[in-house]
């Protein structure tokens, strides 16, 4: 359905200095009900990603090599026409801030309804008919349908973000860490709603997170960012339990559970030099995380490492020389 | 004066003194109201929102204390009635043993210097026109009143060296050319120059990434240890709270749920609220499970809609009538647990 092929993109900030942001990323959803997760720090590249899949990538962004085919078309030679078709209709994005992706002034129907107008031809009555009915189904409750956005809470106003990328029944529901400004029930009434609507309408789901553990239950498979790089990419318990990266294990590690003790914590930040962020800065045919790896040899510092299946096999890849 | 005077006087002396001997910091019956909606031009009569109601407790000396709640439950709001930048409706704040909102001159200026706070957004606590030199420099100079420059650039290395930054390379850059990590220590490091005796921090981890929250936590773990001091952290992550705090305070919509030992708290809570957070985190069946379909836990704003005489009950599993009628007090239930239940949960 969605292939991504060998997409490089850079951020510009003077002509001097070029900041990588993706460098070569392949990556396929192949078709309904496909559900990935994105996991990375932040700098790593994931928000470029979902933005470059809905070619919105604005200068300073710059995309050098590489392709986003939709259903055998490539979106960067797309019409406008065809891109209004293919934004919102085909794909469709959750952003982060619920709090900034709603117009303050007007009523939390207004965006929904002129968006079934304008996309569907629809009248008045029909668009406000199916607003009331996306909104009563994504949780917000009668009473609160004629609000405005700050009257709504957090949690609110992301679901009507939520309606709002539902109306036009795209196929893949791009959420870009939807979640982090919220607490922690309401984060996870919003997980719940995300989950039951992508089973209820075999929807696919590219989610982009910088917490791994929201991914438990959520998706089926899950990839791993680290500075503009997939490290590894495989189904949800592969990834998760059977960890081959280090640089995922030191995400997963890292986490506050509340199995974790303050010792173990502190015992694994002290005997590797993983925890800290930076260091040295990595000559170009390295392994981009060998200056924090505690595992880094030799090799790791002359020899870029490649994306390649495990052998444990079933879609398992991982980017590593430990595993080659 | 009269007898009954006199015996009040002497009460009060015995009260204060006794809040001198067992505690840093003390709450007393504080309530804060803020007025909404006064319309354009304040003709409207003003709707009041309680962001803190009759919230009392006491912060030991060199104890780690954790204030957890969601938003809007008044958390901040504690914060800045400590910091003297919102003023309690009602009830008082006592630092040794002294009411804060009588402190005056010198006093003042000291209190200032003693409690220091780290806020939430790294992004936004830091002015972007001052490098960090200047950043950790101003309280020195405004508070510690140390005049001689190669002694305020030895103690600004000294404080950054503290809380593990490279002085020779941050000192002399600006805010957005840290990472989010970085500019927290920079605040944490800002808020250690005066000498603090009671550190806030609020929501000092939100805003980073998941992976690098431990880092600043065992940061500010490691300085309680060192400096020997109070660190009131306020958050709404159980979790984080129970991993370094000596006490857990939790709270809801302004009233107090439940105190308690950081382990104890987490590992058997009493208040049907501490319970629902707890189902919140994220393990491996937590999405799906009982699916509630379309019958959501009602959102905050939703429960306060009818006001109850508990106020978590609009949310609460377990309630009953009494619940919306009669205001369940705090109260202990064991040795240094207290809980605001009517029903609370045995385990």
């Amino acid at each position: 359905m969605l292939n991504v092929s060998d997409l490089t993109v850079t951020y510009k900030i003077n002509d001097k200095l070029l900041q990588p942001a993706l460098d070569h990323v392949s990556l396929q959803i192949p078709g309904e009900g496909y559900t990935l997760g994105l996991v990375g720090e932040s700098g790593s590249g994931k928000t470029t990603l979902g933005m470059g899949i809905l070619n919105l990538l604005e200068p300073p962004a710059v995309r050098g090599s590489g392709k986003i085919v939709y259903n055998g078309t490539n979106i960067f030679e797309m019409s406008k026409e065809q891109l209004q078709k293919y934004r919102w209709h085909e794909v469709s994005m959750v952003y982060q801030s619920a709090m900034n992706s709603l117009n303050p002034v007007r009523r939390i129907t207004d965006p929904l309804v002129e968006v079934i107008r304008v996309h569907e031809h629809a009248t008045k009555a029909e668009a406000r008919d199916l607003t009331q009915k996306l909104l009563l189904e994504v949780g917000i409750k009668r009473e609160f349908i004629n609000s405005y956005p700050h009257e709504l809470s957090g949690g609110m106003r992301q679901r009507v973000v939520i309606a709002l990328a539902l109306a036009l029944s795209p196929k893949l529901l791009i959420a870009d860490e939807p979640t982090s400004a919220l607490d922690v029930v309401v984060q996870r009434e919003i997980l719940q709603l995300l989950k039951r609507e992508i089973e209820e309408r075999k929807l696919s789901l590219l989610f982009i997170t910088h917490e791994l553990s929201l991914l438990e239950d959520l998706v089926e498979n899950v990839a791993v960012m680290y500075r503009g790089e997939i490290v590894e990419i495989g189904t949800e318990d592969k990834v998760l339990n059977d960890t081959l990266h280090p640089y995922s294990q030191m995400l997963l590690r890292n986490l506050i559970t509340m199995e974790s003790s303050y010792e173990q914590l502190a015992a694994l930040m002290s005997n590797n030099t993983m925890a800290r962020v930076g260091g040295q800065p990595v000559p170009a045919n390295a392994c981009k995380f060998s200056n924090r790896c505690p595992f880094a040899f030799d090799r790791c510092r002359v020899e870029k490492p490649q994306l390649r299946e495990t052998k444990g096999g079933g879609g398992h890849k991982v980017a590593c020389h430990l595993y080659n | 004066m009269s007898f009954i005077q006199l015996e009040d006087k002497r009460l009060d002396e015995e009260q204060s003194k006794r809040r001198s001997d067992n505690g840093l910091l003390r709450l007393e019956n504080l309530t804060v109201d803020y007025e909404m909606d006064r319309g354009l031009f304040g003709g409207r009569s003003p709707s009041v929102t309680r962001a803190l109601d009759n919230v009392s407790f006491d912060v030991g000396e060199s104890e780690f204390v954790a204030l957890v709640g969601e938003s809007g439950s008044g958390k901040s709001t504690i914060a800045k009635c400590i910091t003297l930048l919102t003023k309690p409706t009602r009830g008082s704040i006592f630092y040794k043993g002294k009411d804060v909102s009588k402190l005056r001159g010198e006093e003042l200026v000291n209190y200032r210097k003693e409690v220091q706070i780290v806020y939430q957004d790294p992004f936004e606590s830091l002015n972007p026109s001052h490098d960090v030199f200047r950043i950790v420099s101003t309280p020195l100079r405004r508070l510690k009143r140390l005049t001689a420059e190669d002694k305020i650039h030895q103690e600004v290395s000294r404080l950054l060296e503290e809380v593990g930054l490279d002085a020779t390379i941050v000192m002399r850059k600006f805010p957005h050319q840290l990472s989010g990590g970085e500019r927290q220590r920079v605040n944490i490091a800002r808020a250690l120059a005066p000498d603090p005796r009671l550190l806030i921090a609020d929501e000092p981890m939100t805003m980073l990434d998941a992976s690098q929250r431990f880092n600043i936590l065992s940061l500010l773990f490691n300085l309680k240890t060192s400096r020997n001091f109070t660190i009131l952290m306020i958050t709404h992550d159980l979790a984080s709270a129970k991993l370094c705090s000596d006490r857990i305070i939790v709270i809801y919509l302004g009233k107090i749920m439940e105190i308690g030992n950081g382990k104890d708290v987490v590992s058997r809570p009493m208040h049907p609220y501490v319970e629902m957070i707890m189902n919140a985190i994220p393990h491996s069946k937590w999405l799906s499970g009982k699916q509630q379909q379309k019958d959501t836990i009602p959102s905050i704003e939703e429960s306060m809609i009818v006001r109850t005489a508990c106020v978590f009950a609009p949310r609460c599993k377990y309630a009953t009538n009494t619940c919306r009628e009669v205001e369940p007090k705090l109260e202990a239930k064991s040795e240094a647990r207290y809980c605001a239940c009517h029903y609370p949960l045995s385990n």
